[in-house]
């Protein structure tokens, strides 16, 4: 062979060489899913009145089995203890600290006492924005959803006024809990409380739940009830984070996604107002009512949170729906929290770290910040 | 013969040759779509129902549930009617990145796109 055609061959095989790292380089090899134990998804829908999706790679069907059993006994236990409107037999509940307000302490499980502890901090970190005491006012907007949604028999929906709602907000002091852990009590120290655990009883119910999954062996899942994620471990897969969507807040149609995070590990919990709402006059009133006005909240269309913790994430999630946005940045960064707000204008701000994550980077939206 | 120092031009020819075609077909391979059209899953009660093929327009009603309807349009898939009091499911819209899901809870069923184009959601928070 010519030394002139041993170097085109070189030169060929040098390109060819070249070419292929080059592209494995710009556009990695897919099939890294392939590696690894195989990712199962099931769902349940009897708690806390959202379906629930668990996610988890686990070594074959009957090891996901085991796990989607202890997941949803755990949600199915928290949800009977948190629920405000139904009686389980003869196991204490929310509810039943509800009727017993001003009568008599009840004696109920350790994981009420926490949750009223968390709820109790969570009042005073958040200047009052988020308070489970609330229940009298949150009972009278619950009724007027319902009615208007199932129709109310033809009397005329009409929105409480300022007067009727404060009158319900008299006995509304989280400091009027008194939980007992020496007794394993709670008791509402005034006959009308109520509490109303609807803005932390979702995001403490995942963490508790995916606390026991973990402590079971497992290495990595994801647990997402109504829209309340909170991860195990990362993805066995290569991948390095979960891909967790964030649903654009409107009303027309939610599959849209405003944005796809990166999510290593921790929590992500969305509060929004275009799910849940009722129309009255032509105007939308949705879930999430302000303690300072007692009407819905106006600032905010949607608000994401991140945070390790599933419980303060759900708890800054309406927080940072509901405070004006200085106080609420303030509190987010205090609390070593990342989030994304979406303006009732429709802009969209998020913190830095938020941004990292992200994986549009807000591109395709206005950056008010 | 003249004495060749290292590359001549026809060397470069050959290696534009080689590796420009050789890069675009990985590219072209690593950016396709892996499967045209993608599948939904639909679930009733958190069992399987059935698995939609996206790449077919349609309409299909759940087992047990005579009043959802699900539809396939231009390779998504959504909610079209239901009982429901809220109709969440059909706000919901219609669906075609791998990973997202819609649900309407009273009827509990819920449909999610198990393959399509894109990178997949593990989940979506809403």
């Amino acid at each position: 062979m010519s030394r002139g055609a041993f170097l085109s061959i070189l030169a060929a095989l040098a390109a060819a060489a070249a070419a292929l790292i080059a592209a494995v380089a710009f556009f990695p090899p897919r099939g890294g899913e392939d590696e690894g134990p195989p990712k199962f998804s099931s769902e349940f829908y009897d708690t806390f009145d959202t379906q629930v999706t668990f996610t988890a790679f686990a070594p074959d069907e009957e090891s996901f089995a085991r796990y989607f059993k202890i997941a949803h006994d755990e949600m199915r236990r928290l949800h009977r203890l948190f629920d405000i409107y139904n009686l389980y037999g003869g196991e204490a509940n929310i509810m039943t600290i509800n009727e017993r307000a001003g009568k008599s302490p009840v004696k109920v499980d350790p994981a009420i006492m926490d949750l009223l502890d968390a709820a109790k901090s969570a009042c005073r970190e958040t200047g009052g924005a988020v308070n489970v005491a609330l229940g009298p006012v949150l009972a009278i907007w619950h009724d007027l959803r319902t009615a208007a949604r199932e129709g109310s028999g033809g009397r005329k929906i009409s929105i409480p006024s300022r007067s009727e709602l404060a009158a319900a907000a008299v006995y509304t002091s989280v400091d009027d809990i008194e939980v007992d852990r020496d007794a394993s009590t709670v008791f509402l120290r005034h006959e009308g409380m109520r509490l109303d655990v609807g803005a932390i009883a979702k995001g403490f119910a995942v963490q508790r739940t995916v606390e026991l999954l973990r402590a079971s062996g497992l290495e990595s899942g994801l647990l997402n009830a109504g829209g309340n994620v909170a991860a195990i471990g990362a993805p066995l897969d290569g991948r390095g984070a979960w891909n967790i969507g964030v649903s654009a807040p409107v009303e027309g149609g939610t599959s849209d996604l405003l944005d796809v995070l990166r999510v290593p590990r921790g929590s992500v919990v969305t509060s929004g107002n275009y799910q849940r709402y009722f129309t009255h006059d032509g105007r939308a009133y949705h879930h999430i009512i302000d303690p300072s006005t007692l009407y819905p909240a106006e600032n905010m269309r949607a608000v994401t949170v991140l945070h390790p913790d599933s419980t303060t994430a759900d708890i800054l999630s309406t927080a940072a729906f509901i405070m004006p946005p200085d106080a609420a940045l303030a509190l987010i960064e205090a609390k070593g929290a990342e989030a994304m707000w979406v303006t009732s204008i429709g802009g969209v701000v998020m913190t830095d770290g938020y941004r990292k994550l992200s994986r549009l980077g807000g591109q395709s939206s206005q950056d008010l910040k | 013969m003249t004495e060749r120092r290292f590359f001549a031009a026809r060397d470069i020819a050959i290696l534009l040759a080689v590796a420009v075609p050789l890069f675009a077909y990985y590219a072209y391979m690593s950016l396709a779509p892996s499967g045209a059209g993608g599948y939904a899953e639909v679930s009733v009660d958190g069992g399987v129902d059935a698995a939609i093929d996206l790449g077919r327009d349609g309409v299909y009603s759940p087992s047990g549930r005579p009043s959802v309807r699900i539809a396939v349009r231009d390779g998504a898939v959504g909610f079209v009617s239901s009982d429901c009091p809220d109709k969440i499911c059909i706000r919901s819209g219609f669906l075609r990145i791998p990973g997202q899901s819609a649900v309407c809870l009273p009827n509990r069923v819920a449909v999610r796109v198990t393959s399509g184009l894109g990178e997949a959601l593990d989940t979506t928070a809403y």
